[in-house]
């Protein structure tokens, strides 16, 4: 990208140019230097200059010449050193240096009186020295950026409508649409149809709150009791409603101890369940309901399930124990979340929840410090950690200064934009509860606001969280993290950072970055331009060249730009376990545990979540997605496994209920030719169901994994006539008992026909191994968008 | 071989264009160097408290009674007090967890460690952060690297030496950005890890040593040779590099899953039942010298967190230290169980140090001066370089002999790095050369 092509990419900012004969106005009420903006390819020149030179280093000037900073009332004022502000600080510096010559130099260097001391080393005269004179003469500098040519989106192909609704699908859902849901979504405006289609199912939202948990992590607390056992029990006296007064638990109304135990049980789950979970259900809600998207922030309510809301004190339609069983389709379901206020309690949606206030503490020293990183960093696409990523003066007097974070340039190049809103949280405590501060805010503190120059009056403190919201909402970065949220949840991989001087691939890195960001602004406008329904974001991103892309064009060699095109990624185990159900019928899981979601193999910490890549959204928050030879073993496990019971459970079924082998019977030999098309248009069939693809019963690809089966058969069914090989299946890979009856299969009237036991030809063996090559696949472990 | 597998495909798929770092470890020989034991107190500790130790003076109060002195550096040791090893004379630390109370309480005195190790320890202080954040810190701590982009050095190690194995790089989290030149292994229940290692096991006798099998054997032979065939196939149709980057990815994890078994083989018996197995730097510092024995793993990364003490200092950091050190003092007696002793390296550091003296809250906040211990094979002990003022700022040193010279530099995490690749023996593999040069810092005889 050329220099002007630069500008005009950042140029939303006004440009304050000061060049040649330019106007200028003096203000002297503000003692602030204003200007009239021209254009000029050499003051681009001069800007890359000093984004390599000087920048990096500013620090240790806005820590003083910052609005709220001890020179703040100078003519020199820079805005907090966010990416944002880059193009603005480097105006201000400029306008100074064109108003006020080397006094930058003589300030530093201990010529003239500054308060902030002689900062410059000799390098540092020597860059600003260069800085001056670019500024002076613009025309003297020297072009040291880094040329990138922009990439349109034209370089990207894309897939077919169909492809995206299908990928969107198995993406989100976990399963396949069907032939006729395909039918529809061949054209883009049936694309769009069918994705409104695809964000009314439960199961989507599934998804969104299980991807959104891996941003805010507060799944942590749901588990146990750990989600009630953050309310404090005198604001909620009620928190463990189920209890019963005498510790005995006379009130679930079960004489029989082991009964009362079981619903016990099931009550503090459930309530549990509705705690832990009500920011990832706010979020869900105002999704589904095409809210504006800013009501995370803003809602003044809670989201509740009936048992919940007995813990919260509000309940719902006189919910009482009585009315709890397992029918998850009773309006007192446990999924059943509702909109509910707490009195006296100023909600700010997501903001005032416990689950998210404990999952991101506080401390009487750090105060709300922490809270106010993780905000910005969710909400305002402002890394405040990213911040810190210069280096600092280690050798200069830190510990003689009074009160650092506010005073220390090494310590304000975070804290005056970390400070103003963690003081704007002071009605929240490290418990998460509301506790308005008797004494007000810490008067050492930068005082309360969004930011250092807006600052929050005091009659809004009794709902600070409220009017920060509001805030936060109201700021352009919003709708921009908005769109990266999304992009997260949707990808899994956090959106391309701006990229740094000095970075290893910077060029690449530029050209990518600037990619993406197009995109995002494209998509950001489309989402203001609807009121912040979530779901044009979420639509958008899915058509877009980073779920959608096919390949680029040939000769676009940018490997960090290639890696952002299409999904391809390995399935998590969440999403994994659906897909191994929705493929097989069956849960990878002991048969017992097959309707406990949470002790299924993939799902399980103790069993394979973990070392699977998953996280605990606890001591483990991040995902691994590089597979790792002991996840591979996992893989090649999970699909040895489900080659045994879950084949001959398939078997046992009728035929036109089955899965996988609705075109063969486990006694089909391949004797001639009518068996042997058989065999192999049920291959066909597998190919579909298993990994999506579509052959032809004649293809090359249903050739060889018929001559895995036919090998296998013969060889089989050798040893077993001579002996080697057993004329039965495993006795644990058998269906020898009805799975809903458990009548015993031996009995005389049905051991010829639904026992799945003996295997003498080895036909089931064989298709066993079919199952095992396809479920170890490539296609079927890895999601791929380009496909 | 799984080796021989990967570099198959490395060469005969073109795959040293797409997969280049890790080709580029790819040597195929049979690891012989160390293991690598990286130990991270996660949230910036506090060197005065440990290594670097600054305690407080008494003062004579207005009844000429002997009090502590205002705003000490430390509040529970008096620098008199501060000790040097028994068997390191070189070796200074703070002589905490030794008072009646923790005595009777069995709590792990520093001086246990110190004393036994002060002969093996190398100790640097004064390190110059160069920052006050955790993700920066941290990064620098392990990679070398204060802003973003490199691997943690364990990542690269792993890399060079066994790319394939299953678990070359254990990790529990601190940084372990790998870039692409290794994959990151976690670890989990031993029983699911067990039942992992024989994937075709259905059922084994142990009085008759025999294994019944899911698939037979030629069954499954015959299926990963489909698979291998498919596999070809799809990559030579794909057309997306990312894509390709990681079906080879997908190959390599594949190609070493035999290997497995071999972990199971050196896992200690008492691995759930070891009295000690709740503390984080043993359990997770056994399953790696495990991984080793067996030749499958070169490096881990264990992190042990809660040192970012900004308020209650003194209760809630030194019990962490205390932790940490009894750790390491575990994990090598485990090491000279193993005989494996003259194997392991040690490199113990966080994210920063800690300020000097307390806030209002009793507590630390961030200082960028900070500490490392390392000791191993390699590593000659009984040393301490660098040093802190009594302010606990850094002073620099002479480059050429780490005398402290006013007119010197100060150490940084990229000086200790450049001097680690040399000791590792990989300052001049192509993949540091090409990806992760360490330049602008001068050559440090650290281990010299």
């Amino acid at each position: 990208m050329n220099n002007v092509s630069k500008i005009l990419l950042y140029g939303s900012l006004p440009l304050m140019l000061f060049y040649g004969c330019g106007g200028s106005e003096f203000d002297e009420k503000d003692r602030r230097i204003t200007g009239v903006e021209t254009q000029d390819s050499s003051v681009a020149c001069v800007e890359t200059f000093y984004q390599q030179n000087i920048e990096f280093d500013l620090s240790k000037c806005v820590g003083c010449h910052t609005a709220g900073g001890q020179a703040q009332s100078t003519a020199l004022v820079f805005s907090a050193l966010t990416s944002d502000n880059s193009n603005a600080n480097f105006l201000t510096l400029k306008n100074y240096i064109t108003a006020t010559g080397t006094k930058i130099i003589q300030k530093n260097d201990g010529t003239v009186s500054h308060a902030g001391g002689a900062l410059f080393t000799d390098s540092d005269i020597t860059q600003y020295s260069t800085l001056i004179n670019y500024v002076n003469e613009p025309s003297t500098c020297i072009d040291s950026s880094v040329n990138v040519e922009p990439v349109s989106l034209s370089s990207v192909r894309l897939v077919s409508p169909a492809t995206t609704a299908r990928n969107a699908a198995l993406v989100t859902t976990g399963e396949a649409p069907s032939d006729a849901e395909l039918a529809l979504a061949l054209t883009q405006t049936g694309l769009d149809n069918y994705l409104d289609q695809l964000m009314q199912k439960d199961a989507f939202y599934d998804w969104l709150k299980l991807r959104f948990n891996d941003i805010f992590l507060t799944d942590r607390y749901n588990r146990s009791s750990d989600g009630i056992n953050l309310m404090d029990s005198t604001d909620f006296p009620d928190r463990v409603w189920y209890y019963g007064t005498n510790d005995n638990r006379n009130m679930l109304g079960e004489s029989n101890t082991t009964a009362r135990d079981i619903k016990y049980n099931r009550v503090r789950s459930k309530t549990n369940y509705g705690v832990a979970r009500a920011p990832l259900e706010l979020i869900a809600h105002v999704v589904r309901e095409e809210k504006n998207f800013g009501e995370i922030l803003t809602a003044d309510y809670m989201m509740m399930n009936p048992y919940s809301s007995r813990s919260f004190g509000v309940n719902v339609n006189g919910f009482s124990l009585a009315d709890d069983d397992d029918d998850e389709l009773s309006q007192f379901s446990k999924d059943n979340f509702r909109e509910l206020r707490i009195p006296g309690i100023p909600h700010a949606g997501v903001l005032t929840d416990p689950m998210f206030l404990n999952r991101f503490p506080t401390t009487a020293t750090n105060r709300n410090r922490h809270r106010s990183t993780k905000i910005q960093l969710f909400f305002l696409d402002t890394d405040i950690l990213g911040l810190a990523d210069r280096p600092i003066n280690s050798t200069s007097d830190d510990k003689s200064t009074h009160n650092p974070t506010s005073n220390n340039p090494n310590c304000t190049v975070c804290h005056f934009v970390m400070d103003p809103i963690a003081g704007a949280l002071q009605n929240w405590d490290s418990r998460g509860r509301y506790r308005p501060m008797d004494n007000g805010w810490y008067p050492e503190m930068m005082p309360p606001g969004f930011s250092l120059s807006d600052r929050m009056n005091a009659s809004e403190y009794p709902r600070s969280m409220q009017w920060l919201a509001e805030k936060i909402v109201a700021d352009p970065r919003f709708a921009k993290a908005s769109v990266k949220l999304f992009y997260k949840a949707l990808t899994g991989k956090d959106a391309l950072s701006k990229p740094a001087y000095g970075d290893t691939y910077l060029a690449a890195s530029q050209q990518a970055y600037d990619f993406q960001d197009k995109v995002f602004e494209d998509i950001k406008s489309k989402f203001l331009a609807s009121n912040k329904n979530a779901k044009v974001i979420i639509k958008e991103l899915i058509k877009s060249v980073f779920f959608s892309g096919r390949s680029m064009t040939e000769g676009l060699q940018n490997e960090i730009l290639s890696n952002s095109i299409g999904l391809a990624h390995l399935i998590e185990p969440e999403n994994l376990d659906k897909k191994i159900y929705n493929t097989m019928g069956y849960y990878w899981a002991r048969s017992y545990y097959q309707d406990n979601n949470s002790r299924h193999y993939l799902m399980n910490e103790s069993e394979y979540k973990t070392l699977y890549g998953g996280i605990n959204s606890n001591s483990i928050t991040k995902r691994v997605s590089d597979l790792n030879g002991v996840m591979a073993n996992i893989q090649m496990r999970m699909a040895v496994e489900m080659s045994c019971y879950p084949v001959s459970l398939d078997f046992y079924r009728s035929a036109s209920t089955r899965k996988l082998f609705p075109l063969v019977d486990k006694n089909l030999e391949p004797l001639d030719t009518a068996s042997i098309q058989k065999i192999k248009e049920n291959i066909v069939h597998l190919y579909k169901q298993i990994l999506g693809e579509t052959h032809t019963s004649d293809s090359a690809e249903v050739e060889r994994t018929y001559q895995l089966f036919y090998q296998s058969y013969v060889d089989g069914k050798a040893r077993v006539d001579s002996g080697d090989a057993r004329d039965r299946l495993n006795s644990g890979c058998s269906v020898q008992r009805d799975p809903v009856t458990n009548q015993n299969l031996f009995d005389a009237d049905r051991r010829d026909t639904d026992l799945v036991y003996y295997d003498r030809a080895y036909v089931i063996r064989a298709w066993s191994a079919v199952i095992t090559y396809m479920l170890s696949d490539f296609k079927f472990l890895y999601e791929n968008t380009a496909e | 071989m799984f080796r021989r597998d990967f570099l198959k495909y490395i060469s005969v798929a073109g795959a040293a264009l797409l997969l280049p770092k890790m080709a580029l470890g790819a040597t195929g020989a049979p690891y012989t160097g160390p293991l690598w034991i990286f130990v991270n107190a996660g949230g910036g500790w506090d060197p005065t408290s440990l290594c670097d130790p600054k305690g407080y003076a008494e003062v004579l109060d207005n009844q000429n009674q002997l009090v502590m002195e205002d705003n000490p550096m430390n509040k529970s040791f008096r620098t008199v007090d501060i000790a040097t090893s028994a068997s390191g004379s070189n070796i200074k630390f703070a002589p905490l967890m030794e008072s009646e109370d923790d005595i009777a309480n069995n709590r792990y005195a520093f001086r246990t460690f110190f004393d036994k190790y002060g002969k093996d320890l190398l100790v640097i202080n004064g390190i110059d952060m160069q920052t006050n954040g955790h993700s920066a810190g941290s990064r620098y701590t392990w990679s070398g690297r204060l802003s973003e982009g490199y691997p943690s050095f364990s990542a690269l190690l792993a890399g060079i030496a066994l790319p394939a194995s299953p678990m070359s790089f254990i990790t529990s989290g601190g940084y372990d950005f790998t870039d692409g030149v290794v994959a990151g292994t976690r670890l989990g229940n031993i029983n699911a890890i067990q039942r992992i290692s024989y994937v075709n096991r259905y059922s084994y006798n142990a009085n008759t040593n025999v294994e019944t099998p899911f698939h037979d054997q030629a069954t499954y032979d015959r299926i990963m040779q489909a698979r291998d065939e498919r596999f070809t196939d799809l990559y030579n149709r794909q057309s997306l590099r990312s894509v390709k980057e990681l079906m080879l990815k997908f190959k390599q994890a594949h190609s070493g899953s035999n290997e497995l078994k071999k972990l199971i083989e050196y896992l200690p018996t008492d691995i759930n039942t070891h009295p000690d197995r709740n503390n984080a730097v043993f359990a997770q510092g056994r399953f790696a010298m495990a991984g080793y024995k067996a030749g499958l793993t070169v490096s881990v990364n264990i992190t042990t967190g809660g040192f970012d003490t900004h308020g209650n200092h003194d209760n809630s950091h030194i019990p962490r230290l205390s932790g940490l050190l009894k750790g390491l003092d575990l994990l090598q007696q485990e090491a000279v169980n193993q005989g494996i002793s003259d194997r392991v390296v040690f490199i113990v550091g966080s994210d920063f140090g800690r300020t000097p003296r307390y806030n209002n809250g009793n507590g630390k906040d961030h200082w960028p001066i900070t500490s490392m211990m390392m000791m191993g094979a390699g590593i000659t002990g009984n040393r301490v370089i660098g040093a802190s003022t009594p302010e606990h700022d850094a002073i620099k040193v002479n480059p050429s002999n780490l005398a402290l010279d006013a007119n010197g530099i100060n150490i940084t995490p990229a000086h200790i790095h450049k001097a680690l690749r040399r000791l590792a023996g990989i300052e001049s593999e192509q993949l540091i050369t090409q990806y992760y040069p360490i330049s602008g810092v001068e050559d440090l005889p650290i281990f010299t």
